[in-house]
């Protein structure tokens, strides 16, 4: 049951100091401003890459006694998949660099939002 | 003006550079170089050192390097793997030795390979003979270099030995190692250069000690192939 002002009047609840008056509305815990800063957030791990050719190259291998050059077919798909994989990775790390956001996503890199929003700080609050 | 000077600058430097990869000769790191940056490599090249410079060459008024001692001993070592072979090689920092017994090595190839050259009747025979030892040396190692390697990854406390492709600078290492070692294990009493002429003449057919420790290798990463994704 809540405590009605009439029933606040009485001495019998008056007792109750959790309901007591505090003289203020809300009990500011945090204060309700924006940080300058965001987590910095690493960029996902890669999953491995060119696990189907590997394994096609092994399964090649394995039927030829591991004879390298009687499976030069798979080798070279399997190596260029490795460079692609290895240019990809590198256009990644390029773009963090340039604090440009990772391919197919709108999210710029942690550190450089940091910077913007070192640049620009929030007020100390909002309250009035 | 400045950035007329940096942009001549990085395409001389561009040129230097792509000069000594395609021919043949060695950048110090520059990290550990104790040279000012402002000094320029030496250029060994002869076709390079004969055309001369051009007006606007920066080398006209920049200090350059002197070359290193492995360089002014022999145009041999001007070659980056021979060099690194000849450096793994040495023990006991005697590299007086091992230049001598890489120079020996390539000339007992080549003394092979003329023998057989010699040897052989028909013209089509001969033109399929290798003479010269240097592109034996390196499709020795080359044919020794594993493709795969593993690395040791562990999941919920479980270490797994994962398949990955081997770094070339890993390659060129493992090969190098394998076929030194496989002379190492052999009789003692033969003069090394002896020793490794046989093994790079196998390995260069794809057979021979060397080859048999690239070949488990990958035994290796093909029975842990079921963990590749785990990388």
């Amino acid at each position: 049951m809540r405590p009605t002002d009439v029933l606040f009047k009485t001495a019998s609840v008056k007792k109750f100091t959790n309901y007591r008056d505090l003289g203020f509305k809300y009990k500011v815990v945090r204060i309700p401003a924006l940080k300058d800063e965001i987590k910095s957030r690493q960029p996902k791990t890669e999953s491995a890459t060119c696990v189907n050719e590997m394994s096609r190259m092994m399964d090649c291998w394995k039927k030829t006694d591991f004879n390298q050059s009687a499976c030069s077919k798979e080798t070279e798909v399997f190596m260029q998949c490795v460079a692609a994989a290895k240019a990809a990775s590198q256009e990644a790390r390029d773009r963090a660099a340039k604090g440009l956001p990772v391919k197919g996503s709108n999210f710029r890199p942690s550190k450089q939002v940091n910077e913007m929003l070192a640049r620009y700080p929030q007020p100390a609050s909002n309250l009035r | 003006m400045a950035t007329a000077f940096k942009s001549l600058a990085s395409k001389l430097c561009g040129v230097i550079v792509r000069g000594h990869l395609t021919t043949k000769s060695y950048i110090p790191k520059a990290h550990l170089s104790v040279y000012n940056p402002k000094y320029v490599e030496p250029v060994l090249d002869k076709d390079t050192l004969s055309k001369g410079l051009e007006d606007d060459d920066i080398r006209h008024h920049r200090p350059v390097k002197a070359p290193t001692t492995d360089l002014s001993i022999s145009p041999l070592f001007y070659d980056d793997d021979i060099r690194k072979f000849t450096n793994m090689m040495m023990k006991g920092g005697n590299k007086e030795r091992v230049r001598e017994i890489t120079r020996r090595l390539l000339e007992n190839i080549k003394h092979m390979q003329v023998e057989k050259y010699n040897k052989t009747a028909t013209d089509e025979e001969k033109s399929q003979i290798e003479c010269n030892p240097v592109t034996i040396f390196k499709q020795a190692v080359e044919n020794c270099k594993p493709l795969l390697t593993t690395i040791r990854v562990v999941k919920s406390g479980v270490a797994y030995r994962v398949p990955i492709c081997a770094r070339p600078s890993d390659q060129r290492f493992r090969a190098m190692k394998w076929i030194i070692e496989s002379c190492r294990d052999k009789e003692r009493r033969i003069p090394m250069e002896n020793k490794l002429t046989w093994e790079i003449m196998d390995a260069y057919n794809n057979q021979g000690k060397a080859v048999r420790k690239k070949q488990e290798v990958h035994r290796i990463c093909e029975s842990n192939r079921a963990y590749a994704h785990l990388r």
